[in-house]
């Protein structure tokens, strides 16, 4: 099998694809660009941070009139929406007003009603209305939404086996099984754990790097409170998105609505505590 | 946080004294010069930054200038070829930037990610922390990892870097060419 492994900055973070396959190199090469393409797709569309993005774009506007959506926004933003109503708002993208108030995502032209919610967030067709003003941002699912459809493109490419990891949100697939390690929240640059992973996604969510400019703050939406907790929280399940929206369920929501949506994603949270 | 079986509380394990080391090289600098330029004859032209020059690009990026040798390689087409090296939290990232003629980004890639003091890993008993392993399933001590998940490692001084090398570009090399 050949193999071929690559890094770049995406997404606010480092993006590793690696692959293998019965293929020339050529044929690598071509499978992880037409992954990174999808990932810049997703970066440039929905980045709250370039204001013009389509994400930036509605959040200016989509308060004042119903505006047209594309397909691949919706396609999130459904999902999105679908976690905060089964958590009862403890994952919201409407969180971006909230991020911005705490100085975590920089100023907008339009000031976001600090106790807007997913609630006010309409689709209708492929258009999208606001009830207030507010802001959306998928900082929170963005990053496990591009991996997987980074590992779409492989799969498409005749990949047999990959790991895309966004920086700590990762998928893989192949016939073996993969042994990833899950570094320790009392001490970031060790690991303690290893997880294997086969077909299978596990994102993780911690308090250690938020201290900085972090591309994942950890805020709960409905307090505007920053997660001040030392556990490092990671989610095993079937797709990035939902390991990745998981991760926040774990951090903010009540014990039931967390359990009955790892149950119905089919996913297993493990828990690290930070202190002794 | 109560119990449920899809929720598994991991053991604490002791923190040992060395840190486990993770250095990935993906790219030499031969091979980013051909994934972006091809064929392409690379000339090497590195260039020592004065103290004018370095402030000057420190202005025009906001980022600030930390060493004064570049390594700049011209293209045959006109194009320019960059390596440079960022450092974060833990970890030293080295990474490469082809610009085209007019100073538009071809294409950025890692050439190696190190993260970490560079000891060895030392994991006694490691096995033992090992979580969600099937039945039959064994594991070699000594055996690489694959991966690692954790909070997200924002790469912004990678960002930084590439804004810096194109005020670099536009204040150094282009006049050069």
């Amino acid at each position: 099998m050949n193999q071929l492994r690559r890094a770049r900055p995406w997404l606010g973070t480092l993006v590793e694809i690696s692959v293998a396959a019965d293929l020339d190199t050529p044929a690598l090469l071509a499978a992880v660009e037409a992954a990174y393409a999808v990932i810049a797709e997703v970066h440039t569309t929905m980045s709250v941070h370039e204001p013009g993005s389509e994400l930036s774009r509605l959040n200016r506007g989509a308060h004042l009139g119903a505006m047209p959506a594309s397909a691949g926004l919706l396609t999130i933003l459904r999902a999105a929406l679908a976690f905060a109503e089964d958590s009862d708002g403890a994952f919201d993208p409407v969180v971006g007003g909230r991020l911005t108030a705490l100085g975590l995502l920089p100023a907008s032209e339009v000031t976001a009603a600090p106790q807007a919610n997913w609630r006010d967030v309409l689709i209708d067709g492929d258009q999208l209305r606001f009830l207030q003003p507010l802001r959306l941002d998928f900082g929170g699912i963005a990053k496990g939404h591009a991996v997987d459809c980074a590992i779409d493109a492989l799969r498409a490419a005749g990949i047999a086996e990959a790991q895309v990891n966004a920086g700590g949100d990762l998928r893989v697939f192949g016939p073996a099984a993969q042994r990833i390690a899950l570094r320790d929240p009392r001490a970031p640059s060790r690991w303690s754990q290893i997880v294997e992973l086969q077909d299978q996604a596990l994102a993780s969510s911690a308090g250690y790097y938020t201290a900085g400019a972090s591309p994942s703050a950890l805020v709960d939406p409905r307090s505007g409170q920053p997660y001040a907790g030392s556990d490092s929280v990671s989610v095993i399940a079937p797709t990035c998105l939902a390991a990745d929206a998981l991760t926040k369920v774990a951090l903010f929501a009540a014990p039931a609505r967390l359990e009955a949506l790892l149950e119905q994603y089919e996913a297993q949270l493990l828990v690290q505590r930070g202190a002794n | 946080m109560s119990l449920s079986s899809r929720i598994v509380l991991l053991p604490l394990v002791a923190l040992m004294a060395s840190a486990p080391a993770r250095a990935t090289v993906y790219l030499s600098i031969e091979d980013a010069q051909q994934a972006m330029f091809g064929a392409s004859v690379m000339t090497a032209q590195p260039l020592t930054l004065d103290a004018t020059q370095m402030k000057a690009i420190e202005q025009a990026s906001g980022v600030p200038v930390r060493g004064s040798l570049l390594r700049v390689w011209r293209a045959a087409d006109g194009g320019w070829f960059l390596v440079d090296a960022v450092i974060g939290k833990s970890e030293l990232i080295s990474y490469a930037i082809g610009l085209d003629a007019d100073g538009r980004v071809k294409q950025v890639e890692v050439l190696e990610y190190r993260e970490s003091h560079g000891g060895e890993i030392r994991y006694p008993g490691w096995r033992k922390q090992f979580v969600n392993k099937k039945p039959g399933d064994e594991l070699r001590i000594g055996d690489d990892i694959q991966g690692i998940s954790g909070a997200t490692l924002s790469c912004e001084h990678v960002t930084d870097g590439i804004r810096r090398l194109l005020a670099t570009w536009a204040l150094v090399l282009k006049p050069l060419a």
